[in-house]
Protein backbone atom coordinates (compact mmCIF):
# COMPACT_ATOMS: atom_id res chain seq x y z
CA UNK A 1 0.00 0.00 0.00
CA UNK A 2 1.54 3.30 -1.18
CA UNK A 3 1.70 6.59 0.83
CA UNK A 4 -1.78 9.21 0.29
CA UNK A 5 -0.87 11.24 -2.70
CA UNK A 6 -3.02 14.43 -3.12
CA UNK A 7 -3.85 15.93 -6.36
CA UNK A 8 -5.16 19.15 -7.02
CA UNK A 9 -5.58 20.99 -10.25
CA UNK A 10 -6.54 24.90 -10.65
CA UNK A 11 -8.16 25.58 -14.73
CA UNK A 12 -7.66 28.96 -15.58
CA UNK A 13 -8.12 31.50 -18.98
CA UNK A 14 -9.45 30.30 -22.09
CA UNK A 15 -11.43 32.03 -24.19
CA UNK A 16 -13.30 33.53 -21.45
CA UNK A 17 -12.86 33.44 -17.61
CA UNK A 18 -15.34 31.77 -15.73
CA UNK A 19 -14.73 33.36 -12.09
CA UNK A 20 -17.44 29.92 -11.04
CA UNK A 21 -15.00 27.54 -12.86
CA UNK A 22 -11.80 28.29 -11.59
CA UNK A 23 -12.05 27.15 -7.97
CA UNK A 24 -9.19 24.07 -7.78
CA UNK A 25 -10.47 20.26 -8.17
CA UNK A 26 -8.95 18.35 -5.28
CA UNK A 27 -8.92 14.46 -5.30
CA UNK A 28 -7.39 11.88 -2.63
CA UNK A 29 -5.88 8.66 -3.18
CA UNK A 30 -7.58 7.41 -0.30
CA UNK A 31 -10.88 8.60 -2.22
CA UNK A 32 -10.20 6.59 -5.30
CA UNK A 33 -11.23 3.62 -6.38
CA UNK A 34 -7.82 0.89 -6.29
CA UNK A 35 -7.44 0.84 -10.06
CA UNK A 36 -7.79 4.57 -10.34
CA UNK A 37 -5.06 5.10 -6.65
CA UNK A 38 -2.86 3.02 -8.43
CA UNK A 39 -3.02 4.93 -11.80
CA UNK A 40 -2.04 8.51 -9.77
CA UNK A 41 0.55 6.56 -8.40
CA UNK A 42 2.03 5.57 -11.41
CA UNK A 43 1.34 9.19 -12.98
CA UNK A 44 2.92 10.88 -10.25
CA UNK A 45 6.08 8.77 -10.19
CA UNK A 46 6.52 9.79 -13.91
CA UNK A 47 9.26 12.36 -13.96
CA UNK A 48 7.58 13.58 -17.96
CA UNK A 49 4.86 14.84 -15.60
CA UNK A 50 7.09 17.72 -14.36
CA UNK A 51 8.89 18.27 -18.11
CA UNK A 52 6.26 20.81 -19.37
CA UNK A 53 7.27 23.79 -22.40
CA UNK A 54 8.44 26.95 -20.87
CA UNK A 55 6.64 29.02 -23.61
CA UNK A 56 4.59 31.81 -22.62
CA UNK A 57 0.64 30.85 -22.59
CA UNK A 58 -1.09 31.35 -26.60
CA UNK A 59 -3.96 33.53 -26.50
CA UNK A 60 -7.12 31.38 -25.60
CA UNK A 61 -5.44 28.44 -24.11
CA UNK A 62 -6.50 27.59 -20.98
CA UNK A 63 -3.66 27.08 -17.77
CA UNK A 64 -3.85 23.75 -15.87
CA UNK A 65 -1.93 24.46 -12.14
CA UNK A 66 -1.46 20.61 -10.86
CA UNK A 67 0.05 19.98 -7.31
CA UNK A 68 1.16 16.98 -6.16
CA UNK A 69 1.46 16.36 -2.49
CA UNK A 70 2.19 12.88 -0.68
CA UNK A 71 4.46 12.46 1.99
CA UNK A 72 5.00 15.98 3.39
CA UNK A 73 5.91 17.47 0.21
CA UNK A 74 4.46 18.44 -2.78
CA UNK A 75 5.19 19.98 -6.19
CA UNK A 76 3.15 22.35 -8.79
CA UNK A 77 3.61 22.46 -12.20
CA UNK A 78 1.71 24.88 -14.96
CA UNK A 79 1.30 23.69 -18.20
CA UNK A 80 -0.63 24.97 -21.28
CA UNK A 81 -3.47 23.46 -23.66
CA UNK A 82 -2.30 21.22 -25.49
CA UNK A 83 -1.16 19.51 -22.56
CA UNK A 84 1.93 16.74 -22.64
CA UNK A 85 0.04 13.32 -22.32
CA UNK A 86 0.96 12.21 -18.56
CA UNK A 87 -0.29 15.47 -17.26
CA UNK A 88 -3.43 15.30 -19.39
CA UNK A 89 -3.97 11.94 -18.23
CA UNK A 90 -3.16 12.91 -14.54
CA UNK A 91 -6.11 15.94 -14.87
CA UNK A 92 -8.24 13.82 -16.85
CA UNK A 93 -8.18 11.56 -13.73
CA UNK A 94 -8.73 14.45 -11.37
CA UNK A 95 -11.69 16.03 -13.04
CA UNK A 96 -13.52 12.28 -13.54
CA UNK A 97 -13.10 12.58 -9.28
CA UNK A 98 -13.69 16.05 -8.68
CA UNK A 99 -14.62 17.13 -5.25
CA UNK A 100 -14.29 20.76 -4.59
CA UNK A 101 -11.82 21.98 -2.47
CA UNK B 1 -5.79 23.17 -54.12
CA UNK B 2 -4.36 20.41 -51.40
CA UNK B 3 -2.42 21.26 -48.40
CA UNK B 4 -0.53 19.59 -46.09
CA UNK B 5 -2.25 19.67 -42.45
CA UNK B 6 0.83 21.82 -41.29
CA UNK B 7 1.40 24.95 -41.84
CA UNK B 8 4.73 26.13 -39.50
CA UNK B 9 7.38 23.61 -39.35
CA UNK B 10 8.71 24.62 -36.22
CA UNK B 11 12.06 23.08 -36.80
CA UNK B 12 12.66 25.31 -39.50
CA UNK B 13 12.54 28.24 -37.53
CA UNK B 14 15.03 26.80 -34.91
CA UNK B 15 17.21 25.71 -37.52
CA UNK B 16 17.26 29.56 -38.58
CA UNK B 17 17.87 30.07 -35.25
CA UNK B 18 21.10 28.06 -35.46
CA UNK B 19 22.06 28.83 -38.64
CA UNK B 20 21.13 32.14 -39.42
CA UNK B 21 22.94 35.83 -39.10
CA UNK B 22 23.32 37.48 -35.92
CA UNK B 23 20.24 39.72 -36.77
CA UNK B 24 17.57 36.69 -38.27
CA UNK B 25 19.03 34.78 -35.07
CA UNK B 26 18.13 37.52 -32.76
CA UNK B 27 15.38 38.02 -34.52
CA UNK B 28 14.09 34.53 -33.98
CA UNK B 29 15.07 34.08 -31.00
CA UNK B 30 13.05 36.77 -29.73
CA UNK B 31 9.64 35.27 -31.96
CA UNK B 32 11.12 31.91 -30.21
CA UNK B 33 10.63 33.36 -26.54
CA UNK B 34 7.34 34.65 -27.60
CA UNK B 35 5.57 32.05 -29.35
CA UNK B 36 6.83 29.42 -32.19
CA UNK B 37 4.73 32.67 -34.61
CA UNK B 38 3.57 33.46 -37.92
CA UNK B 39 6.33 35.88 -37.56
CA UNK B 40 8.63 33.60 -37.55
CA UNK B 41 7.48 31.70 -40.68
CA UNK B 42 7.10 34.95 -42.48
CA UNK B 43 10.92 35.65 -41.31
CA UNK B 44 12.23 32.32 -42.63
CA UNK B 45 10.23 32.77 -45.77
CA UNK B 46 11.79 35.37 -46.47
CA UNK B 47 15.36 34.12 -45.52
CA UNK B 48 14.79 30.63 -47.41
CA UNK B 49 13.85 31.89 -51.01
CA UNK B 50 12.75 27.78 -51.80
CA UNK B 51 9.88 25.90 -51.77
CA UNK B 52 8.38 27.73 -48.58
CA UNK B 53 8.29 30.71 -49.68
CA UNK B 54 5.81 29.81 -52.43
CA UNK B 55 4.06 33.03 -53.17
CA UNK B 56 0.48 32.11 -52.43
CA UNK B 57 -2.06 34.52 -52.27
CA UNK B 58 -5.87 33.84 -52.07
CA UNK B 59 -8.27 32.05 -50.04
CA UNK B 60 -6.58 28.58 -48.71
CA UNK B 61 -8.13 26.61 -46.19
CA UNK B 62 -7.89 23.35 -44.75
CA UNK B 63 -9.44 21.53 -41.62
CA UNK B 64 -8.89 19.00 -39.87
CA UNK B 65 -10.23 16.91 -37.34
CA UNK B 66 -8.71 15.58 -34.40
CA UNK B 67 -10.69 13.11 -33.54
CA UNK B 68 -11.02 14.24 -29.96
CA UNK B 69 -7.15 13.50 -29.05
CA UNK B 70 -5.61 16.60 -28.40
CA UNK B 71 -2.75 16.07 -30.84
CA UNK B 72 -2.57 18.88 -33.56
CA UNK B 73 -3.51 19.42 -36.15
CA UNK B 74 -5.01 15.84 -37.11
CA UNK B 75 -6.03 14.43 -40.66
CA UNK B 76 -7.59 16.90 -43.26
CA UNK B 77 -11.32 16.37 -43.79
CA UNK B 78 -11.61 19.42 -46.06
CA UNK B 79 -9.26 21.35 -48.29
CA UNK B 80 -10.27 24.67 -49.98
CA UNK B 81 -12.71 24.25 -52.71
CA UNK B 82 -13.49 20.49 -51.84
CA UNK B 83 -17.81 20.15 -50.89
CA UNK B 84 -19.17 19.93 -47.60
CA UNK B 85 -18.67 16.43 -46.05
CA UNK B 86 -21.81 15.49 -43.01
CA UNK B 87 -19.97 17.14 -40.15
CA UNK B 88 -21.81 20.57 -38.97
CA UNK B 89 -18.53 21.62 -36.84
CA UNK B 90 -16.13 21.19 -40.32
CA UNK B 91 -18.66 23.41 -42.24
CA UNK B 92 -18.58 26.14 -39.68
CA UNK B 93 -15.36 25.90 -39.15
CA UNK B 94 -14.95 26.32 -43.16
CA UNK B 95 -17.45 29.14 -43.62
CA UNK B 96 -16.27 30.89 -40.31
CA UNK B 97 -12.13 30.94 -42.36
CA UNK B 98 -14.51 32.21 -45.44
CA UNK B 99 -16.20 34.88 -43.60
CA UNK B 100 -13.03 36.53 -41.50
CA UNK B 101 -11.43 36.37 -44.98
CA UNK B 102 -13.75 37.75 -46.50
CA UNK B 103 -14.21 40.87 -43.76
CA UNK B 104 -10.06 41.73 -43.83
CA UNK B 105 -10.33 41.27 -47.69
CA UNK B 106 -13.38 43.09 -48.31
CA UNK B 107 -13.02 45.87 -45.50
CA UNK B 108 -9.22 46.37 -45.24
CA UNK B 109 -7.74 44.89 -48.69
CA UNK B 110 -5.87 42.38 -46.22
CA UNK B 111 -4.67 38.99 -47.98
CA UNK B 112 -5.17 36.44 -44.79
CA UNK B 113 -3.84 36.79 -41.74
CA UNK B 114 -0.16 37.79 -42.37
CA UNK B 115 -1.34 39.70 -45.40
CA UNK B 116 0.62 37.32 -47.75
CA UNK B 117 -2.22 35.09 -48.20
CA UNK B 118 -1.32 32.51 -44.99
CA UNK B 119 -3.09 29.81 -45.86
CA UNK B 120 -5.59 28.49 -42.71
CA UNK B 121 -5.74 25.81 -41.05
CA UNK B 122 -8.20 24.84 -38.01
CA UNK B 123 -8.54 21.58 -36.19
CA UNK B 124 -12.22 20.67 -34.83
CA UNK B 125 -13.36 18.05 -32.36
CA UNK B 126 -10.15 19.20 -30.11
CA UNK B 127 -10.08 17.03 -27.38
CA UNK B 128 -12.71 15.33 -25.17
CA UNK B 129 -15.73 17.13 -24.18
CA UNK B 130 -13.62 20.04 -24.05
CA UNK B 131 -14.91 23.61 -23.49
CA UNK B 132 -12.45 25.98 -24.99
CA UNK B 133 -11.18 27.65 -28.50
CA UNK B 134 -7.77 28.97 -28.82
CA UNK B 135 -4.72 30.10 -31.41
CA UNK B 136 -2.07 28.04 -30.88
CA UNK B 137 0.54 30.64 -32.52
CA UNK B 138 -0.12 28.99 -35.90
CA UNK B 139 -3.65 27.47 -36.01
CA UNK B 140 -7.41 27.56 -34.71
CA UNK B 141 -8.38 25.25 -32.19
CA UNK B 142 -11.73 24.13 -31.53
CA UNK B 143 -13.43 21.99 -29.10
CA UNK B 144 -16.88 20.09 -28.77
CA UNK B 145 -18.18 21.37 -26.05
CA UNK B 146 -19.16 19.34 -22.93
CA UNK B 147 -22.81 19.40 -24.04
CA UNK B 148 -23.78 20.33 -20.45
CA UNK B 149 -22.56 24.33 -20.54
CA UNK B 150 -20.80 24.58 -23.86
CA UNK B 151 -22.13 23.77 -27.32
CA UNK B 152 -19.19 23.32 -30.17
CA UNK B 153 -17.06 26.03 -30.46
CA UNK B 154 -17.52 26.12 -33.80
CA UNK B 155 -20.95 27.64 -33.52
CA UNK B 156 -20.34 30.95 -33.24
CA UNK B 157 -18.80 32.75 -36.05
CA UNK B 158 -17.18 35.57 -33.92
CA UNK B 159 -15.40 33.52 -32.09
CA UNK B 160 -14.46 31.97 -35.36
CA UNK B 161 -13.13 35.72 -36.34
CA UNK B 162 -11.57 36.49 -32.92
CA UNK B 163 -9.05 33.15 -33.03
CA UNK B 164 -8.21 34.45 -36.53
CA UNK B 165 -7.56 37.79 -35.46
CA UNK B 166 -4.83 36.92 -32.71
CA UNK B 167 -2.92 35.81 -35.75
CA UNK B 168 -3.14 39.24 -37.13
CA UNK B 169 -2.30 40.84 -34.18
CA UNK B 170 0.72 38.79 -33.81
CA UNK B 171 1.57 39.79 -37.17
CA UNK B 172 0.86 43.76 -36.62
CA UNK B 173 1.07 44.79 -33.19
CA UNK B 174 2.83 41.85 -31.53
CA UNK B 175 0.94 43.17 -28.01
CA UNK B 176 2.06 40.44 -25.72
CA UNK B 177 0.02 38.55 -23.91
CA UNK B 178 -0.46 39.91 -20.61
CA UNK B 179 -1.96 42.36 -18.74
CA UNK B 180 -3.02 45.95 -20.56
CA UNK B 181 -1.30 45.11 -23.75
CA UNK B 182 -2.78 41.40 -23.01
CA UNK B 183 -6.49 42.46 -22.74
CA UNK B 184 -5.83 45.23 -25.45
CA UNK B 185 -5.03 41.72 -27.80
CA UNK B 186 -8.34 40.33 -26.58
CA UNK B 187 -9.97 43.15 -27.25
CA UNK B 188 -9.06 43.45 -30.82
CA UNK B 189 -10.31 39.84 -31.29
CA UNK B 190 -13.78 40.65 -30.09
CA UNK B 191 -14.06 43.65 -32.25
CA UNK B 192 -12.90 42.42 -35.04
CA UNK B 193 -14.41 39.13 -34.45
CA UNK B 194 -17.55 40.86 -33.99
CA UNK B 195 -17.34 42.48 -37.24
CA UNK B 196 -16.73 39.49 -38.81
CA UNK B 197 -20.62 38.14 -37.77
CA UNK B 198 -21.41 41.74 -38.63
CA UNK B 199 -20.10 42.00 -42.37
CA UNK B 200 -21.00 38.46 -42.69
CA UNK B 201 -24.87 39.30 -41.49
CA UNK B 202 -24.65 42.54 -43.47
CA UNK B 203 -25.76 44.63 -40.04
CA UNK B 204 -25.44 47.97 -39.15
CA UNK B 205 -24.24 49.23 -35.40
CA UNK B 206 -27.98 49.19 -34.66
CA UNK B 207 -28.63 46.08 -35.75
CA UNK B 208 -26.08 44.35 -33.83
CA UNK B 209 -26.39 41.88 -31.19
CA UNK B 210 -22.44 43.10 -30.01
CA UNK B 211 -21.99 40.24 -28.02
CA UNK B 212 -19.16 37.62 -28.32
CA UNK B 213 -19.96 33.77 -28.50
CA UNK B 214 -23.67 34.21 -28.69
CA UNK B 215 -25.39 30.57 -28.90
CA UNK B 216 -22.44 29.17 -27.39
CA UNK B 217 -24.38 28.36 -23.79
CA UNK B 218 -26.42 25.27 -23.59
CA UNK B 219 -30.73 26.31 -22.35
CA UNK B 220 -28.95 25.14 -18.83
CA UNK B 221 -27.09 28.03 -18.38
CA UNK B 222 -28.32 31.39 -17.28
CA UNK B 223 -26.78 34.34 -20.24
CA UNK B 224 -26.34 35.21 -23.19
CA UNK B 225 -22.83 35.19 -24.49
CA UNK B 226 -18.85 34.89 -23.17
CA UNK B 227 -19.37 39.08 -23.38
CA UNK B 228 -21.11 41.85 -24.10
CA UNK B 229 -19.27 44.27 -25.80
CA UNK B 230 -22.35 46.77 -25.73
CA UNK B 231 -22.50 46.15 -21.58
CA UNK B 232 -20.19 44.41 -20.10
CA UNK B 233 -20.12 42.32 -17.39
CA UNK B 234 -24.28 41.55 -18.19
CA UNK B 235 -23.48 38.59 -20.35
CA UNK B 236 -24.16 35.46 -18.01
CA UNK B 237 -25.65 35.25 -14.17
CA UNK B 238 -25.25 31.48 -13.34
CA UNK B 239 -24.91 29.16 -10.44
CA UNK B 240 -22.18 27.47 -11.83
CA UNK B 241 -20.33 30.07 -14.45
CA UNK B 242 -20.69 32.62 -11.55
CA UNK B 243 -21.41 36.42 -12.38
CA UNK B 244 -19.50 38.21 -15.94
CA UNK B 245 -16.90 39.79 -14.37
CA UNK B 246 -16.15 42.49 -17.06
CA UNK B 247 -15.36 45.96 -16.19
CA UNK B 248 -16.85 48.56 -18.72
CA UNK B 249 -14.64 51.46 -17.57
CA UNK B 250 -10.96 52.14 -16.08
CA UNK B 251 -12.28 52.84 -12.76
CA UNK B 252 -13.33 49.68 -12.57
CA UNK B 253 -10.45 47.51 -14.07
CA UNK B 254 -9.64 44.75 -12.40
CA UNK B 255 -5.98 43.97 -11.02
CA UNK B 256 -5.35 39.92 -11.00
CA UNK B 257 -3.04 37.11 -11.10
CA UNK B 258 -5.53 35.30 -12.63
CA UNK B 259 -6.20 34.53 -16.80
CA UNK B 260 -2.72 36.45 -17.92
CA UNK B 261 -3.79 39.40 -15.78
CA UNK B 262 -7.58 39.33 -16.67
CA UNK B 263 -6.80 39.43 -20.40
CA UNK B 264 -10.71 38.38 -21.21
CA UNK B 265 -11.98 40.53 -18.10
CA UNK B 266 -10.49 43.68 -18.90
CA UNK B 267 -11.13 43.38 -22.76
CA UNK B 268 -14.24 45.11 -21.90
CA UNK B 269 -12.94 48.47 -21.08
CA UNK B 270 -11.69 49.02 -24.86
CA UNK B 271 -14.78 46.71 -26.22
CA UNK B 272 -17.10 49.21 -25.01
CA UNK B 273 -15.13 52.03 -26.22
CA UNK B 274 -15.23 50.20 -29.97
CA UNK B 275 -18.92 49.73 -29.59
CA UNK B 276 -19.60 53.82 -28.31
CA UNK B 277 -17.40 54.69 -31.54
CA UNK B 278 -19.14 52.66 -34.30
CA UNK B 279 -22.86 53.17 -32.45
CA UNK B 280 -21.85 57.30 -32.45
CA UNK B 281 -21.03 56.81 -36.01
CA UNK B 282 -23.89 54.84 -36.89
CA UNK B 283 -24.08 52.49 -40.53
CA UNK B 284 -21.84 49.45 -41.21
CA UNK B 285 -19.18 49.56 -38.22
CA UNK B 286 -16.58 47.76 -40.27
CA UNK B 287 -16.11 50.58 -42.56
CA UNK B 288 -15.19 53.91 -40.25
CA UNK B 289 -14.89 52.52 -36.57
CA UNK B 290 -13.32 49.70 -37.87
CA UNK B 291 -11.28 51.23 -40.39
CA UNK B 292 -10.02 53.15 -37.88
CA UNK B 293 -9.15 50.19 -35.27
CA UNK B 294 -7.85 48.11 -38.44
CA UNK B 295 -5.02 51.12 -39.16
CA UNK B 296 -4.36 51.38 -35.37
CA UNK B 297 -3.14 48.30 -34.85
CA UNK B 298 -1.07 48.36 -38.09
CA UNK B 299 0.66 51.38 -36.74
CA UNK B 300 4.11 51.63 -35.75
CA UNK B 301 3.36 53.47 -32.73
CA UNK B 302 1.52 50.62 -31.42
CA UNK B 303 4.13 48.21 -29.58
CA UNK B 304 4.22 44.74 -27.55
CA UNK B 305 3.81 46.25 -24.50
CA UNK B 306 1.48 49.02 -25.42
CA UNK B 307 -1.78 49.54 -23.03
CA UNK B 308 -5.31 51.30 -23.45
CA UNK B 309 -3.46 54.76 -23.33
CA UNK B 310 -1.16 54.51 -25.93
CA UNK B 311 -3.34 52.72 -28.14
CA UNK B 312 -6.80 55.04 -27.87
CA UNK B 313 -4.22 58.00 -28.60
CA UNK B 314 -3.31 56.26 -32.18
CA UNK B 315 -7.21 55.91 -32.66
CA UNK B 316 -7.63 59.53 -32.20
CA UNK B 317 -4.49 60.37 -34.80
CA UNK B 318 -5.42 57.65 -37.14
CA UNK B 319 -9.24 59.18 -37.13
CA UNK B 320 -7.58 62.64 -37.93
CA UNK B 321 -5.54 61.46 -40.62
CA UNK B 322 -7.98 59.27 -42.11
CA UNK B 323 -11.18 61.35 -42.07
CA UNK B 324 -9.52 64.93 -41.07
CA UNK B 325 -8.50 66.87 -37.87
CA UNK B 326 -11.93 67.39 -35.71
CA UNK B 327 -13.84 65.10 -38.35
CA UNK B 328 -16.98 63.40 -36.90
CA UNK B 329 -15.30 60.58 -36.53
CA UNK B 330 -12.48 61.92 -35.05
CA UNK B 331 -14.91 63.18 -32.15
CA UNK B 332 -16.73 60.01 -31.74
CA UNK B 333 -13.56 57.86 -31.75
CA UNK B 334 -12.43 60.74 -28.88
CA UNK B 335 -15.53 60.71 -27.08
CA UNK B 336 -15.96 57.14 -26.56
CA UNK B 337 -12.53 56.65 -25.22
CA UNK B 338 -13.78 59.55 -22.93
CA UNK B 339 -16.13 57.42 -21.82
CA UNK B 340 -14.68 54.46 -20.18
CA UNK B 341 -12.03 56.63 -18.93
CA UNK B 342 -9.09 55.91 -21.24
CA UNK B 343 -8.66 59.29 -22.58
CA UNK B 344 -9.17 62.90 -20.31
ZN1 LIG C 1 -8.75 35.52 -27.36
Amino acid sequence: MSDEVTVSVAIDGGLAAFPGLSRPVTVSTADLPPEEADRVAKLVADERLFDVPGNPPPPDARSYTVTVASGGTDRTVTAFDPVPAPLRDLIDVVQRHRRSA
Amino acid sequence: MRLLCTILPPHLTDAVARNGGPAEREAILDTLAVDRSLVAMRMHSRLIPSALATAHTGLARTICDAKNSESLPGGEVRGEGDIAIDDITVTEAYDGLGATYSLFSAAYGRDSVDDEGLPLLATVHYGSRYDNAFWNGSQMVFGDGDGELFNRFTVALDVIGHELTHGVTQDEAGLIYQNQPGALNESLSDVFGSLVKQHALGQTAEAADWLIGAGLFTDRVRGVALRSMKAPGTAYDDPVLGKDPQPARMSDYVQTSRDNGGVHLNSGIPNRAFYLAAATLGGYAWERAGRIWYESMRSAKVRPTTGFARFAGVTVDVAGQLFGVGSAEQQAIRGAWNEVEVLP
